[in-house]
């Protein structure tokens, strides 16, 4: 008897843990899926279906822009600085030189920086840019400036993180591995291109997901650097989401906003679950 | 001919380099340059080239009167909702946690739907959980509410975003929902990486679970729970979106950066929000170099 109770009090517990961490991400979704009528009904199932609030965030809203620009801005971002952090990452975790230590704290230091310590200064080199970049490139492709530099700071702001992952991961790589190439006289950049790039990709890849994750989901230099409704990205996206009229809040919209959004989030993290809870750990525990 | 182990450092230096230039360019010099501009006049008019003013925008005796940043009352209010936001936002999220790392330990059919559900959160943008909460807890049609008035707790919806009694504790909810899951895992994998002997110590002497869990397994994980309070301390001194969201003019939860933020961009008050952001960059070094020193995290190292 006392077992039985001890099964149903851990699936008890079990099941609070879900709900609590599924249930506001369940409601979006029903509320999303409801038209105007029935978004306004409190209930915990949803009492039609319908396509509505997602016909007009494609057509009527600049919605998919914004997903254009946010998926721009995080290619762009996670490329430059994986490629820089696994060659760094090779440099910190695999050579003994003096003050590595020393530049591996500075790395975590500014991973830790206040974002807004450093805006007014960014937003004067900002406007400086744009005045060097007008005045080299025409009109037609001014319209990126803002998304060109968002790239830029989001790298700066990606690096130390994506460091001190990759990093981490590569200090995991028995040396013994590599020792046969150094034995053989293999240069460095062939050992980081045959020999740890294929036993990192997994590492490299989960890394990429993470920083993607992080850009995808800024909001401070998002909402700061763009100004205009072609180059928002989504979270400024959802954030400026406004009712035709005045006072009524399209909440069934900005739900199918946030579940758009969000579901490719959920089904990544999902499908690669514990190579994310070990990229986690791997960011902060050994650090 | 130079040795193996020599090439290797050069090697090395050289990857270094684009990193080195990016951190210089991107976070030194804005850094630098925010630090100067706190010092200026500067306005949007003469952003490009404000006059240097000394510190008059953090303190200056003008007429008997006391102006600047560290005379401005909504700059405390700003620092004090940040320390109340941070330390029950912390104090939830590592009680939350702790108690998910050891429900997510538990063998059976749900472990691995417990597992995915706790990432969920952590992966929903800030702007989206916000949005989410924000519609639940909505007056007049917020599931929240509907519950309440359905079980006779309230007569009326309550409209607990706006309220400047629940303002804050929304917030610290909103943030823990969506960080809980974070310090459930750092406090996971520490669990995890304990000898099997110490988790099954637990487990033999099911009655007094809480007892061995607080003599025996705490102490042992406290590590992990350390740096999550570090990190989740960083952040949440810094915290701009949720609030920012939630109720941007709202005194009752501005936070640091909202403050900051405020003062440069609807105000165009940038030498004095860059006194702010500079005051707010000290106020969490201060704070971060006491808890690390406190809880000797940086021997954490030697420790591995």
């Amino acid at each position: 008897m006392n077992k039985l109770y001890d099964k149903i009090f851990k699936y008890g517990l079990q099941i609070i843990v879900i709900i609590f961490c599924v249930f506001p991400f369940y409601y979006a979704v029903m509320t999303s899926l409801e038209g105007s009528a029935a978004v306004f009904v409190p209930n915990f199932f949803p009492t039609e279906i319908n396509p509505k609030n997602y016909i007009y965030l494609l057509f009527e809203h600049n919605f998919p822009n914004t997903i254009l620009n946010s998926l721009f801005v995080a290619t762009v971002t996670v490329s430059i600085s994986i490629t820089i952090s696994y060659f760094a990452a090779w440099s910190l975790s695999r050579v003994n030189f003096q003050g590595r230590s020393m530049f591996l704290f500075v790395i975590l230091a500014i991973s830790m920086f206040p974002q807004i310590a450093v805006l007014t200064g960014m937003y004067q080199l900002f406007l400086n840019f744009k005045e060097f970049y007008f005045n080299i490139f025409d009109l037609r492709v001014k319209g990126i400036t803002s998304l060109l530099w968002l790239c830029f700071t989001y790298t700066m702001f990606n690096i130390p993180f994506t460091v001190w992952v990759l990093t981490t991961f590569m200090k995991g790589v028995p040396k013994e591995i590599e020792e046969a190439a150094i034995v053989d006289g293999a240069s460095s950049f062939l050992i980081l291109r045959k020999i740890f790039l294929p036993i990192m990709t997994p590492a490299i890849f989960t890394t990429a997901i993470m920083a993607m994750i992080a850009v995808w989901n800024e909001f401070l230099f998002a909402l700061t650097f763009t100004a205009t409704n072609s180059d928002r990205t989504i979270t400024v996206g959802i954030a400026l989401i406004n009712g035709t009229v005045e006072y009524e809040v399209p909440w069934g919209s900005i739900m199918a906003a946030s579940v758009i959004v969000t579901v490719p989030l959920v089904i990544i993290t999902l499908l690669l679950q514990g190579r994310i809870m070990s990229g986690l750990t791997a960011g902060s525990i050994k650090g | 001919m130079k040795s193996v182990s020599q090439i290797r450092k050069r090697t090395a230096l050289i990857f270094l380099i684009p990193v080195t230039i990016i951190l210089l360019s991107s976070a030194l010099y804005p850094l630098i340059s925010t630090l100067y501009l706190s010092l200026t006049d500067a306005e949007l008019e003469n952003f490009l080239n404000p006059n240097y003013v000394g510190f008059i925008n953090y303190i200056e005796n003008y007429e008997g009167m006391w102006y600047g940043v560290l005379a401005d009352s909504l700059f405390w209010n700003s620092v004090r909702n940040t320390l109340v936001f941070t330390i029950f936002s912390i104090s939830l999220e590592v009680v939350l946690g702790i108690s998910f790392a050891l429900i997510m330990l538990i063998e059976n059919k749900l472990k691995w739907f417990v597992r995915a559900a706790v990432l969920i959160p952590w992966a929903i943008p800030t702007i989206v959980s916000a949005r989410m909460f924000e519609w639940m807890l909505q007056d007049q049609f917020g599931i929240f509410n509907y519950m309440l008035i359905g079980l006779g707790i309230l007569e009326q919806g309550k409209a607990w975003t706006t309220d400047p009694q629940t303002s804050m504790i929304v917030i610290i909810i909103i943030d823990a929902w969506k960080t809980s899951p974070f310090v459930a895992i750092l406090v996971y994998a520490g669990l995890k990486a304990l000898p099997n002997e110490v988790l099954e110590a637990g487990k033999v002497d099911g009655t007094n679970g809480i007892t061995q869990f607080y003599y025996i397994i705490f102490p042992l994980i406290l590590p992990a729970i350390a740096v999550a309070i570090v990190f989740r301390g960083l952040d949440a001194l810094r915290v701009f979106d949720l609030i920012y969201l939630i109720n941007a003019g709202s005194k009752d939860i501005m936070s640091m950066t909202v403050y900051a933020r405020r003062e440069m961009f609807e105000y165009s008050h940038f030498g004095f929000g860059a006194a702010a952001s500079t005051m707010l960059t000290l106020i969490i070094g201060v704070i971060a170099v006491i808890f690390i020193q406190r809880t000797r995290l940086h021997k954490l190292d030697e420790m591995e």
